[in-house]
């Protein structure tokens, strides 16, 4: 048994007011502690202290964050990121706020992803007993809980590997550049659990280390509409959508923070299974893997990364 | 009124108090490469020809290296004209959107262009705006870029 699901996302923000208002007002999401330069956040569906750590100074990811089921599943993932060949160090209970031991991993790519095996249980928000089927005080979006991240790389193949040996990922879609050569991964979907994915990887240069953006999950085309119009509200920047992948299925507007990170809501994305076939796009379809409604090849979509 | 003018195109926008670069483009009619308009992403790089700029909010090293500062590189999203003041754009025709698609189906990338010209393709999102050293005349003032907020 692997990682579970992505536990949490931990970016930085160029300034941490504007973030705030951002992430509790437009997208909904709860303050659940905060140290002044640093916040903790969590969907009010999510049972875990945080989900979002928003951290001020400069744009772009610091960390995520992936849970596995027991503690035991921490060695073994240490021992297969020895084997496989990455850094690790070991980090101890409390270092991230309300979360336990762990370890800390430095991808290929460069990103710092961290796997921890257990977190202070605060609850969803409708509670565990007879429960309503949403809170009364929803705001703005209104955002259960965070779905997956796209990290950035200037060669993925190996992270894309390491997702796969040492978490025990599975391939859920794969971008590649023609069905000559399906084994070259530009792009990737990959999940732990029955998301669509639980981390995604592309490449290009200069990524290394880079955001490309991390989402929320809505429940349906609904609210994405929902979400799109309360942006506008709130005149957040709208880069594409609402409108729908071709990859992953999923509905979805991509749009940015106030510091320039890039942000997406993300519904009815299929189910995933381990013996699911992995779908292949080959790059000439990659407008239709974007936006398979308008096949436009988005300008910004591959070169606004944080 | 402060203006803005767009070095060789004979363009002179008319700016609000406080508006920002890509405010008084976008009122105009016109376009600039951009994404996020929120001073992250660096895609909105202008070059600052003559006169200053202020910054509307905090732009992060990442977003606007100290370097490309120094030679008058700004984002447009972000800089508020003090006063009159002259932009350079990049050339804008033909530009690289999907780095991966451009390298799995072009031959090897155009030679440099010469120094102080603008290359006609801006080929990578992450590489340097071209700095138009020639273009001031004998002494005319050097541009600078003034944050007004602390730079991060």
């Amino acid at each position: 048994m692997g990682v579970i699901r992505l536990g949490y996302v931990h970016i930085r923000v160029t300034d941490i007011e504007e973030a705030k208002r951002h992430y509790t007002q437009t997208v909904g999401f709860r303050m659940v502690k905060d140290d002044g330069k640093t916040v903790y956040l969590k969907g009010w569906d999510e049972w875990d202290h945080h989900s979002v750590v928003l951290e001020e100074g400069g744009v772009g990811v610091i960390k995520l964050g992936y849970k596995v089921n027991r503690a035991e599943d921490i060695e073994d993932i240490e021992r297969k990121s020895q084997t496989f060949g990455v850094t690790t160090e070991r980090m101890s209970r409390g270092e991230n706020t309300d979360t336990s031991d762990g370890l800390r991993i430095i991808l290929p790519t460069s990103h710092v992803v961290e796997v921890y095996h257990d977190m202070t249980l605060l609850g969803s928000d409708v509670g565990a007993i007879n429960p309503d089927v949403f809170p009364r005080d929803l705001i703005g979006i209104g955002a259960p809980r965070i779905d997956h991240a796209l990290l950035g790389g200037d060669n993925i193949a190996t992270t894309e590997r390491f997702f796969t040996d040492v978490f025990d990922f599975y391939q859920v879609e794969r971008l590649v550049p023609d069905l000559d050569h399906m084994e070259t991964p530009l792009a990737s979907w990959l999940a732990g659990g029955n998301r669509g994915h639980d981390v995604a990887l592309i490449q290009g240069d200069g990524y290394d280390g880079k955001l490309h953006h991390f989402a929320f999950h809505l429940q349906d085309w609904n609210d994405i509409l929902h979400a799109g119009q309360i942006m506008a509200m709130d005149d957040v920047p709208i880069e594409l959508g609402p409108s729908q992948h071709g990859i992953t299925r999923g509905r979805t507007i991509y749009y940015f923070d106030p510091a320039g990170n890039r942000n997406e809501v993300f519904a009815d994305g299929y189910v995933a299974q381990r013996d699911r076939p992995t779908t292949i796009w080959t790059a000439d379809k990659l407008a239709k893997g974007i936006d398979y409604v308008t096949r436009n090849l988005s300008e910004t979509f591959a070169t606004a990364l944080t | 009124m402060t203006t803005i003018t767009i070095d060789g195109t004979g363009l002179v926008l008319l700016a609000r108090d406080g508006e920002t670069i890509t405010d008084t483009i976008h009122r105009a009619g016109l376009s600039l490469n951009e994404a996020c308009r929120r001073g992250g992403c660096g895609l909105c790089r202008v070059q600052l020809i003559h006169g200053e700029v202020e910054f509307n909010r905090t732009v992060c090293e990442q977003a606007l290296p100290s370097d490309q500062r120094e030679v008058g590189i700004t984002l447009a999203c972000r800089a508020v004209p003090r006063g009159d003041i002259t932009i350079a754009v990049p050339a804008q025709r033909l530009r690289v959107i999907v780095p991966l698609l451009t390298t799995l189906t072009s031959t090897p990338q155009p030679a440099a262009a010469s120094e102080g010209d603008p290359p006609e393709v801006e080929v990578r999102p992450f590489a340097r705006v071209p700095v138009h050293r020639n273009r001031r005349k004998e002494g005319e003032k050097r541009a600078t870029t003034r944050a007004v907020a602390a730079t991060g």
